[in-house]
């Protein structure tokens, strides 16, 4: 490589670095100065009841509906596509997920702590992550119908646990802002 | 090989600079927390102290030879204080985040062989062979760290990992004069070390510049180590019971997904 061409290189290289450390700065900024109600209008409207009654089957499944003969107990594929609104929810879930994160960084900045309900977000933020692309790829293969009810549920019982680790952290630690976090989501 | 009054005025500041950095470390017991930064502020006093003493009664070769052994160490101190900086980060909770480590640990290899690489393809106008060394391992360095900082930065932020306040500062200084140093050296990777007197005015200039970003960088540390970090607040006993009770909501969830996945 001619000195020409490796500064050229390097030169962009430096672009690179800068534009990252810049836009990491500017996300921190943002996150710093955000406040309670641009926080919340970030969060998008998703059918809490059609969530939670889907969550309690996988979080919490009665006997019946543990047992593989009682087909009646079990919620079909179509029930579950109708409580969170098929695929175009469980995104709307997803890009929630990611506001719930900043939910938590945000009670951070009083209480430090804070962070071990962060971690849990992430690990259940990732959670939907997986399932919604998996859900997204056997829809391109052509095995949604096998696939959706498993992912669903999984994605659906994470996004549940996220909206109630938030609620618990701000009935702790700041819950002035509870009710109008519990009606926003 | 003179100095010159600015070199002198130069390397005081910075050996002043570090004994106050490493003053303010110790009475305000930053290095329990920060063992690798304190260690690498004492290699810096020995760095100066040493390298006057052997410039003044050593030949050049032995300069040379002494200066690289610091270098070396200097800049795997550098590393040291990067991974120092990223475990306090990634690990808010006493483990490495596990949403993070694969990609961490993918990160830190791709800025390893990128460094590498562009270190491999430089070839340095350079009037013999210890110069040409002199310019690839400090471009090395130098691209190293700028892009381990970076990386750091970026993915904490992504994730929403927060940044205790003298972390952050501490990092600040260091991916500043990360970014400084690298300027510096594409500079100098691209001109190669000077051959002719005017040449070597333009790089001792360029050097000065990073020398007085370094000490700009020390002057903030010591500032913001000075100053107090807000206190910390403890988990409440009914924040432990219900995040205890959220957990084994969770780890029932876990086994049911495995239950799925079998």
């Amino acid at each position: 490589m001619t000195p020409a061409m490796l500064l050229l290189v390097l030169v962009l290289v430096l672009c690179g670095l800068l534009w990252l450390a810049w836009r990491a700065k500017k996300l921190q900024t943002e996150r710093d100065s955000v406040n309670w109600p641009d926080l919340l209008a970030k969060l998008s409207p998703v059918g809490r009841v059609g969530i939670e009654e889907v969550a309690a089957v996988f979080l919490l499944p009665s006997r019946e509906q543990l047992d593989s003969r009682h087909i009646m107990s079990r919620l079909e594929s179509r029930d579950i596509w109708d409580f969170i609104g098929g695929i175009e929810g469980l995104k709307t879930m997803r890009r929630n997920a990611d506001v719930l994160i900043e939910l938590a960084c945000y009670v951070q900045r009083w209480n430090p702590e804070a962070s071990i309900v962060a971690e849990q977000l992430r690990l259940d933020a990732n959670q939907i992550k997986t399932s919604l692309s998996k859900i997204l790829s056997s829809e391109r293969r052509g095995t949604l119908s096998t696939w959706f009810p498993i992912y669903a549920t999984r994605a659906t019982a994470a996004y549940y646990l996220m909206t109630q680790r938030v609620c618990v952290l701000y009935e702790i630690s700041h819950e002035g802002l509870l009710a109008q976090l519990k009606a926003a989501i | 090989m003179t100095f010159k009054t600015l070199d002198l005025f130069l390397w005081a500041a910075g050996f002043l600079g570090h004994l106050v950095l490493l003053v303010v470390l110790f009475i305000r017991r930053h290095a329990k927390t920060f063992p690798l930064f304190t260690s690498l502020v004492v290699a810096n006093i020995a760095q100066t102290v040493v390298l006057y003493t052997v410039h003044r009664f050593a030949t050049g070769s032995e300069y040379f030879h002494v200066y690289w052994t610091f270098a070396i160490v200097e800049v795997a101190l550098q590393l040291g204080v990067l991974y120092e900086i990223a475990s306090i980060v990634f690990r808010p909770l006493g483990v490495w985040a596990p949403d993070v480590r694969r990609k961490l640990s993918l990160l830190v290899l791709g800025s390893l062989a990128m460094a590498g690489a562009l270190t491999y393809l430089a070839s340095p106008p350079a009037a013999c062979v210890a110069q040409s060394i002199l310019v690839r391992g400090n471009l090395f360095a130098a691209l190293l760290l700028s892009e381990l900082f970076v990386v750091t930065a970026s993915l904490s932020t992504r994730v929403g990992l927060p940044w205790r306040s003298h972390v952050l500062q501490l990092a600040q200084g260091l991916g500043i004069y990360s970014i400084a140093t690298l300027i510096v050296e594409t500079a100098d990777s691209y001109f190669g070390m000077p051959a002719h007197a005017d040449d070597y005015r333009i790089f001792r200039f360029v050097q000065h510049c990073r020398v007085a970003i370094y000490l700009a960088c020390l002057s903030y540390w010591i500032v913001c180590l000075y100053r107090k970090e807000l206190p910390r607040r403890s988990v409440t006993p009914e924040m432990r019971s219900q995040l205890f009770h959220l957990q084994s909501a969770a780890a029932y969830h876990a086994r049911s997904a495995q239950g799925v996945d079998r």
